[in-house]
């Protein structure tokens, strides 16, 4: 009855997208930290190390053709336990798109509109993610890719802004590892490693319906290496800015950064503009996993899946309501339970299981190709 | 289906959300199970328990669509 | 089964027509100009604001009332007095705008940590505002001193240290997210600007002390206030105040020097770069302050002969000997009479030996009230006017 969707998206598509998702909430809530002054290299040693699981990320997806994480684990592990992965990580995609929703609901509520109910705007948003995710992800694509330019330029232009408003102290950003290499590595791993850079586990599940497949692997990795150094640029500037210490107080440091932009009497209060185009980064993130676990559902419960969009978009609105009871509640488990139990095994435990069954099952299936 | 799909993945990340808050403030299961999702006083949980309804009653009527759907296809053959 | 739907969606779209849950028109709020704290007379605070008339502002329609109005409520914190102002304001109050933030020296003494963090933290003060300190004088006086040019007296107030700033070099560019940077900071103590009334506080506050040519009272800036942590310990003249910005980051400034008996030069100081060079000399830390500045010859007293390259270098010279004995001078003042670091030494001592500074950085004041300074000025004369030799010079 209904025809078979291919949906496919352009590379310049997905370079887009993979970008957009590393800033999503990165840029909001502010990374690396912990590492002071020197956050901007614990960013692009993080960028470097990571390129390693993404290119193994790549490599699962590259052996067995056309495939999804899921249809790969289907094959690799046979019917009963794949499905049991699939729903955990299923879970696991709801779970990480609630927590992005939740940080983009506190800083509008935090920042913005103060008196509006928080659980209004994540319905709100989720409305708007479900429907572009029932047009499919072939809208996504293009969505991004009218969007992109004022994502990367409002981000560039703010370091600009900052400089003619004689509000960047490059001094700041000494001294240069003072303490050695040790502090960053600690921010490094585990929280960097995992959030941003881990989290594109998400597009094994993307990756297979890039036009070009041959090509998507190298995107994904430029995408990487260039969203990364624009975080470390973006991080950058806030410690020029707000000082070490006063951007690991700040909640939202790019926020509080922007801020302190004032040229002229004339160009003042631009944060407004960043909020607005954090959105479109925090809308790209959140789809991709949503995106992720719709398929997950498509394969397990035999429907397709935007049959399923609506009803569990209500269900992330509402897991980012009752994940946690205050911001308080919601950072404490951001740094220490997620990263531990629940990233490292979805981002690198099972996609490490699955590599000898790959090799060996992409093995009979390239024989088996050969022989016809 | 869509309705077996809505109950378990509710239930589960319920769960998920649970076991860690159990793990973060010392409480028992069922203690945290209470303090989560209980209507305090004040909140607007509501507004979320509403559109979470909604969700619900999408999922019945999809159910309901589809299944009509088969059974004419069925009958059609 | 179609109408149903448009129905629906009409119906659904029936709720954007409210527009933003959190929209408040022009006329429901006032905004907030300047917020004054001091200490109360029954409780912790007395907070005063100064909220803009908008209708007085407008040329064409003003009457001739007060720009401005002032209300002030006691009470122990900040945040709850201002959200109790309507007891006596009409409207809700917006403090998105607040420019200065005038703080009473009894309360400056005490601490103002307690409150620092509130503006910090509320989200609705954004950081450009100027923080001062009202020497000898009620804080609120100051919100309700008019002046007929910039009618608002926080705006005047602002715009005024902001110009002496970049003019002069004679008020700190302390907005409230530096200031709070150098509170955090264990090498740095911050400073805030003070001012006072000329005249008496009491003719000020009507918009009659406009209508005469020498104003009756008159807010003026006096200097800098020091603080250790989050108290203030004492006040620096305007001299030492130029001094003080001079290490930091000076726009510009003039100076008068000596060039014989009783002769002076005038010189604008344009370009100045300092820099700070932080060094351990066993147990004193070290300091080497450079500043190197263009300097433009204004004006001339003496006979020397401007169009001789030897003229020129003497006065570089007299400049660079005078400038560096000023700055020492107001740093050793600091040393010995405050015994704080308001100039950021430590902060630099942190970057370029950091080894050494995370074992002082507990009682650093007492290092550096120990310190060697050194101010090297390098000064380029670069040209003198529009004139080439002075009358003077052709008197001879």
């Amino acid at each position: 009855m209904q025809k078979e969707l291919v949906e496919k998206i352009s590379l310049t598509q997905l370079f887009i997208l993979v970008s957009a998702f590393l800033f999503g909430s990165a840029i909001v809530v502010g990374i690396g930290g912990e590492a002071e002054q020197d956050s901007w290299i614990a960013i692009i040693v993080a960028c470097l190390l990571s390129i390693i699981p993404v290119w193994f990320y790549i490599f699962l997806v590259s052996r067995i053709p056309e495939k999804n994480l899921f249809e790969i684990m289907e094959i690799a592990f046979g019917k009963m336990i794949s499905k049991v992965l699939i729903l955990l990580y299923i879970l696991y995609f709801f779970y990480i798109s609630a927590r992005v929703l939740r940080d983009f609901g506190e800083l509008i509520v935090g920042d913005m509109l103060v008196n509006t109910p928080i659980e209004v705007i994540s319905i709100t948003f989720m409305l708007f993610v479900a429907y572009i995710l029932y047009l499919g992800l072939e809208v996504l694509g293009r969505f991004s890719e009218i969007y992109a330019p004022y994502l990367m330029g409002s981000i560039l232009a703010v370091g600009i802004l900052l400089l003619f408003s004689r509000e960047l102290h490059v001094k700041n950003v000494l001294p240069i590892l003072p303490e050695g290499i040790g502090p960053v590595m600690n921010t490094v791993f585990p929280k960097l490693i995992t959030f941003p850079f881990g989290e594109l586990v998400a597009f094994m599940m993307i990756l297979p319906y890039a036009s070009k497949v041959r090509y998507a692997g190298k995107t994904t990795i430029l995408a990487l290496m260039v969203s990364g150094l624009i975080l470390a640029y973006s991080s950058f500037v806030q410690i020029a800015t707000l000082g070490p210490e006063a951007k690991l107080r700040s909640k939202f440091p790019l926020l509080t950064a922007t801020g302190e932009i004032s040229l002229w009497n004339f160009i003042e209060r631009v944060d407004l503009i960043i909020i607005f185009v954090v959105m479109f980064g925090i809308l790209v993130k959140i789809s991709i996993f949503f995106y992720g676990g719709l398929k997950g559902l498509e394969l397990v419960f035999n429907r397709p899946y935007r049959a399923f969009i609506y009803p569990m978009a209500m269900i992330i609105a509402f897991m980012s309501i009752i994940i946690s009871k205050n911001f308080a509640e919601h950072i404490s488990e951001g740094i220490s339970m997620v990263p531990w139990i629940i990233h490292i095994p979805f981002q690198y435990g099972i996609p490490l299981l699955l590599f000898p069954f790959v090799l060996w099952k992409s093995k009979g299936l390239r024989s088996e190709g050969k022989k016809r | 289906m869509v309705t077996i799909a809505f109950l378990f993945i509710l239930v589960s990340s319920t769960l998920l959300s649970i076991l860690l808050d159990m793990h973060l403030y010392d409480l028992s299961f069922f203690q945290t199970l209470h303090f989560s999702l209980t209507l305090d006083a004040g909140t607007r949980k509501t507004i979320v328990f509403t559109a979470l309804i909604t969700g619900l009653l999408a999922s019945f009527i999809l159910d309901y669509r589809m299944s009509k759907e088969e059974s004419e296809k069925k009958e059609a053959r | 089964m179609k109408t149903m739907k448009l129905l629906l969606t009409s119906l659904l779209l029936l709720g954007l027509l409210s527009g933003c849950w959190d929209t408040k028109e022009l006329n429901e709020v006032a905004f907030v100009t300047g917020v004054a704290i001091e200490q109360g007379e029954d409780a912790k605070y007395k907070v005063t604001v100064g909220v803009a008339n908008a209708s007085q502002l407008n040329v064409q329609k003003s009457e001739g009332n007060t720009p401005s109005v002032t209300f002030s409520l006691e009470g122990n914190s900040i945040s709850e007095l201002l959200d109790k102002m309507n007891v006596g304001l009409t409207r809700e109050l917006r403090f998105s705008h607040t420019r200065t933030l005038v703080i009473g020296e009894e309360v400056a003494r005490e601490g103002i940590a307690g409150f620092l963090d509130y503006l910090e933290r509320s989200g609705q003060f954004r950081n450009n505002f100027t923080m001062l300190v009202a020497k000898n004088i009620s804080a609120a006086d100051i919100l309700k001193t008019t002046f007929p040019i910039q009618k608002i007296p926080s705006l005047k107030i602002h715009n005024q240290s902001s110009t002496l700033f970049k003019e002069w070099g004679g008020a700190p560019d302390m907005k409230l997210s530096d200031f709070i940077a150098a509170l955090s900071s264990k090498g740095r103590h911050p400073v805030a600007e003070a001012l006072t009334i000329v005249g008496s506080p009491e003719q000020g506050g009507s918009v009659d002390n406009n209508k005469k040519l020498d104003p009756e009272s008159l807010i003026t800036l006096v200097g800098l206030a020091v603080f250790k942590e989050d108290k203030l310990i004492g006040y620096l003249n305007l001299e030492e105040t130029r001094n003080y910005v001079w290490t930091q980051d000076l726009i510009q400034t003039t100076l008068t020097v000596p060039c014989g008996e009783e002769k002076y030069i005038d010189v604008r100081i344009v370009n100045s770069k300092s820099s700070i060079h932080a060094n351990y000399n066993r147990e004193t830390p070290n300091f080497q302050v450079e500043i190197i500045a263009e300097a433009l010859l204004n004006g001339t007293q003496c006979r020397d002969d401007l169009e001789k390259v030897d003229t020129y270098k003497k006065f570089e010279k007299d400049i660079e000997v005078m400038s560096e004995s000023m700055i020492l001078n107001t740093v050793t003042k600091v040393q010995e009479e405050y015994e704080v670091d308001i100039f950021g030494f430590g902060e630099a001592m942190r970057r370029q030996h950091y080894q050494r500074f995370q074992a002082v950085k507990d009682h650093w004041d007492e290092e550096f009230s120990k310190a060697d300074i050194d101010i090297t000025v390098n000064i380029f004369l670069r040209r003198a006017g529009t004139s080439n030799k002075s009358f003077l010079t052709e008197d001879e």
